[in-house]
């Protein structure tokens, strides 16, 4: 039996990207119906680490939008009646040789004309604040304000607050079809139980953005970009914090000019060392980046480049066992940054192709869609996020992978 | 890199019995085992205060030869021991963890064909203060007390099936105490089941079972059926038990409550098959309602969904060694007639009287599974303070509340609480996880599982980095 | 090694005899020890499975933590401490 329901908006997609839009419109007394096909935070939400970060992040307008969202977290902490494990003990990127140092310097100095608290560790202080880093890696960037949290307890917490203000939360009850009137504007979203009128949708829906967007006619250039997690057995601490290889973002932003001296797999498959501690006593080791369509499966030879990355630079983990694996899909877009934007079809707002930086972004995107729907002054001018960017001639950016 | 014809995972008696048949045959074999000595459970080294009584003598009739039998075909058969399993790709590449200090290192070893001789575990329902050190597993008590160590004063066994029995003598005979027998199934059940297991049994069972039952009735050790372990107190370790009535279902009937002075318990409820290697080789499953449990759907030929994989002994189905043996060669004969190394006439005249014997078996596998099975209403003994994911400490209460809040099924659960994400990666929450759900949230919806994930077992980074 | 030799362990610093074949968690059980280790919430655990898929006895040796003491053997002078999970902080 269908049922019938009325909403100022429909969000599509129970992930920490929808569930942030959920809170805020809520909270700002709009009626809204989330509707996620699966169970809350059962796709890229539940397969990723919960990063909140600024350091690895491009100066200028990507830095920015970061650190908005990444501001509005231990505000959010105290006001959810849940606990999302947030901690806030900053980030280190390694520095492995002297090129690297050169770079991350000027890196650095960027950041901090952006106002952000970085600093360069040498490579003693480096060792000072991580002692199990290996003896060869020359230094750090430390950058305070960079966070993590469990993603998961982030997704459950805001639809938890939004629920309880009125927001009906409708999950296993995948979006079938989205009808429109003859000006092309949204009057209905039929799901598998329900039709929902309403003149407002927007798409949360991440990898499965495009199939979304489909059902109005657009094309949303987002692909699923799969990753690789390692968990780790509870331990005694390795790492007090964040620690990423600062290499990897120079091979990201250079332009392919900077080779790090890894092995051919770790290339072709672009591992690079993430580490995060987590509150459960373990830690995550990542990262990797293949694009092998919707595969959630994990590759023994990622595994394998991930964990020689890690070991190298934290050697003392090879005794410590991995118990567990498994692979996430970014929803990637040519440009690496998200698409949070009107569109030409009236009512229909997209706010997907987080990448990697879903979590971090999750609460800027929630407050920004709130405000582009209530008309309220946006927080930051978000152009650069446009949908119609990919529509054009040529790239809005040029940001290579 | 090792290759071999076959690659035989498990040296119980079911494997060893394989690696024998398909090295007669001239077949290349690899058995692959994580301990020590091969054996399995039932052929692990026995202490010399039990040499001698009756069903050791059994056990020694057929252990040692098997074991002689591996030892004198050692030139065609690789034994792998202390080898953890802990990957294996299609094709068939076993990735090894080898934990002794000595020896070459092995990582991983090829092979044409894959046996798969695991074995089984112990099924759970947990209970308030279950995991109190002094709490033993009902195999993990015997395996201690067939080596003469009896870590309490006064044991009780509790839980359900035949496993009870042989655990009770092997601690009678190291000259333990047992202050009592606590049994969930009801005398009628247990007599109604245990005629059934008596018919199909051979003799060389049946006498051991009735050795086990008359040095019980000796000791004068207090039996409760119908009963079933409500709590133990203790407060770093087992001080004192708990039991209450159930009824057939496995319901507590609340104010029969009686206490028992006891500082070791041995708590388990029979033994289901271990399918996290069939299941990572991506075989397919059922869920046997009778057992309760899932096991591999296996051809006649004791092959699996996966071609080329088979399956011997209790990790099929749980019918103990005798009927473990037969099948261990059934599932090496059909490989060597896939590997070529026999052909399927002379296969079909050997395997004959090896099939008439399992049907047997296959009874006698019924009736034990019926003595064990618990009663679905003993869910009901387990507290708010309950520890339902021992690992990650999630108690009942942690698994209400997130119902409360909207989860429905195994996984978002798991992803809630953190159920099932610690070592031992859902292998004792698991059993029940699905069943709690439905009873709190009155919806019985599909059965899930935790997807198994490289690595099976946890191996250091340093072994996972291994080209 | 031969058969039934009879060496020592130290577990917390106490001595105790180990016999050869004997898994590191037999030895301790033998001589009565029940609290291998503590969880993160101060709840003692010790042996349960004795087949090494539950990872309860897990305890410190030689240095090494999360090691199994049901699934290794005891070997002489071994150092064996109970393993307090209520210290491992996330971050140090």
């Amino acid at each position: 039996m269908t049922v019938c329901k009325t909403a100022d908006v429909v969000v599509i997609g129970g992930g920490v990207v929808g569930a942030a839009i959920t809170y805020f419109l809520t909270r700002n007394n709009v009626k809204v119906a989330l509707v996620e096909k699966g169970a809350i935070a059962s796709g890229t939400s539940g397969r990723c680490e919960g990063d909140v970060l600024v350091c690895d992040k491009e100066p200028g307008f990507d830095t920015r939008l970061n650190k908005l969202s990444q501001d509005l977290f231990p505000q959010i902490d105290r006001e959810l009646d849940y606990d999302i494990g947030w901690t806030q003990k900053g980030s280190l990127l390694a520095i492995e040789n002297d090129e690297e140092m050169e770079v991350a310097k000027t890196f650095c100095d960027r950041l901090a004309a952006e106002g952000l608290p970085v600093r360069i560790l040498d490579r003693y202080e480096v060792r000072e604040v991580e002692p199990y880093l290996a003896e060869d890696i020359v230094g750090g960037m430390e950058t305070d304000g960079d966070g993590s949290l469990y993603p998961m307890g982030l997704a459950y917490g805001l639809i938890s607050d939004a629920k309880k203000r009125g927001a009906w939360i409708l999950t296993h009850n995948a979006v079938l079809d989205i009808k429109r009137d003859i000006n092309g504007g949204i009057t209905k979203v039929i799901t598998q139980r329900n039709e929902i009128t309403t003149p407002q949708v927007v798409n949360a829906a991440g990898i499965w953005a495009p199939v979304i967007g489909r059902m109005v006619g657009l094309e949303i250039p987002v692909k699923p970009r799969q990753g690789q997690m390692l968990v780790s057995e509870r331990t005694f601490p390795v790492a007090r914090r964040k620690v990423m290889e600062f290499g990897y973002m120079m091979a990201k932003f250079e332009g392919g000019n900077y080779a790090r001296n890894v092995t051919s797999e770790m290339e072709k498959f672009g591992v690079a060392l993430v580490f995060e501690p987590t509150e459960a006593q373990n830690f995550l080791i990542g990262s990797s980046r293949r694009f092998v369509g919707a595969d959630t499966s994990c590759d023994v030879r990622v595994l394998r480049a991930m964990a020689q990355r890690a070991i190298r630079f934290f050697p003392a983990i090879k005794d410590i066992n991995v118990i567990r694996s498994y692979a996430g899909l970014r929803p990637y877009t040519p440009d690496h940054l998200p698409i949070i934007s009107k569109t030409q079809v009236g009512g229909f707002y997209v706010a997907a192709g987080h990448e990697g930086d879903g979590i971090g972004l999750s609460l800027i995107t929630g407050k920004l869609v709130t405000q582009m729907i209530c008309g309220d002054p946006l927080a930051i001018n978000v152009d650069p996020l446009k949908l119609s960017r990919f529509q054009k001639e040529g790239r809005a950016s040029s940001r290579t992978n | 890199m090792k290759e071999f014809d076959l690659a035989i995972i498990g040296a119980g008696p079911a494997g060893i019995s394989a690696a024998i048949e398909a090295a007669g045959m001239g077949a290349s074999v690899a058995l692959i085992d994580e301990n020590s000595i091969p054996g399995g459970k039932v052929f692990s080294h026995t202490h010399d205060h039990l040499q001698d009584t009756l069903p050791d003598k059994i056990e020694k009739r057929i252990g040692s030869p098997l074991l002689q039998r591996l030892e004198s075909a050692s030139s065609r058969i690789s034994l792998f021991l202390e080898s953890e399993v802990w990957n294996i790709l299609d094709g068939w590449i076993v990735a090894v963890h080898r934990k002794g200090m000595s020896g070459e290192q092995v990582k991983s070893i090829t092979a044409r064909k894959l046996i798969i001789s695991i074995g089984a575990f112990e099924r759970i329902v947990p209970f308030p203060g279950w995991t109190l050190p002094g709490v033993f597993s009902v195999g993990g008590l015997n395996t201690l007390a067939k080596k003469g160590i009896i870590p309490g004063e006064r044991i009780l066994i509790a839980g359900s099936g035949p496993l009870q029995l042989v655990l009770a003598h092997h601690l009678i005979n190291a000259g333990a105490r047992i202050a009592g027998i606590v049994n969930a199934v009801s005398p009628r059940d247990v007599l109604a089941r245990s005629a059934q297991l008596l018919l199909n049994v051979n003799g060389s069972v049946l006498k051991s079972g009735f050795s086990y039952l008359f040095s019980i009735r000796k000791q004068g050790i207090p039996t409760f059926f119908s009963h079933a372990l409500s709590r133990v107190h203790g407060t770093t370790q087992v001080e004192k038990a708990e039991i209450v009535r159930v009824d057939r279902t496995g319901r507590p009937i609340r104010g029969t409550e009686k206490e028992i002075m006891a500082d070791c318990i041995a708590y388990g409820y029979g033994l289901i098959p271990c399918c996290e290697i069939t299941r990572l080789c991506g075989c397919d499953h059922i869920f046997d309602d009778q057992l309760g449990y899932w096991r591999p759907q296996l051809s006649e030929k004791m092959e699996t969904s996966k071609p080329g994989v088979f399956v011997a002994g209790d990790c099929r189905l749980v019918k103990g060694y005798p009927a473990a043996i037969e099948e261990g060669k059934i599932a090496a004969i059909e490989a060597c007639v896939q590997l070529g190394y026999t052909n399927r006439q002379t296969a079909e005249s050997v395997l004959k009287a090896s099939w008439s014997r399992l049907k047997r078996f296959k009874k006698f596998a019924r009736a034990m599974e019926l003595l064990s099975r618990p009663g679905p209403d003993l869910l009901d003994i387990i507290s708010d303070d309950t520890e339902v994911c021992r690992c990650e400490e999630v108690t009942m209460k942690d698994i209400r509340s997130a119902v409360a809040q909207g989860a429905g099924d195994a996984n978002d659960i798991k992803k809630r609480t953190r159920l099932g994400m610690g070592h031992c990666q859902g292998r004792f929450c698991g059993q029940v996880i699905n069943e709690l759900i439905w009873k709190l949230t009155g919806v019985p919806k599909e059965r899930e599982v935790f997807t198994p994930r490289v690595p099976i077992k946890p191996v250091p980074f340093g072994v996972l980095s291994q080209e | 090694m031969e058969q039934n030799d009879i060496f020592e362990i130290e577990v917390d610093g106490r001595k105790v005899k180990a016999k050869s074949g004997q898994s590191i968690a037999e030895a301790m059980l033998a001589s009565g020890f029940r609290v291998f280790r503590k969880t993160r919430n101060d709840a003692p655990r010790g042996f349960y499975c004795g087949m090494g898929v539950c990872y309860e006895c897990r305890m410190i040796v030689n240095g090494l933590p999360n090691v199994r003491t049901c699934m290794t053997l005891a070997t002489p002078g071994c150092k064996v401490t109970t393993q307090n999970e209520t210290t491992m902080k996330v971050g140090g």
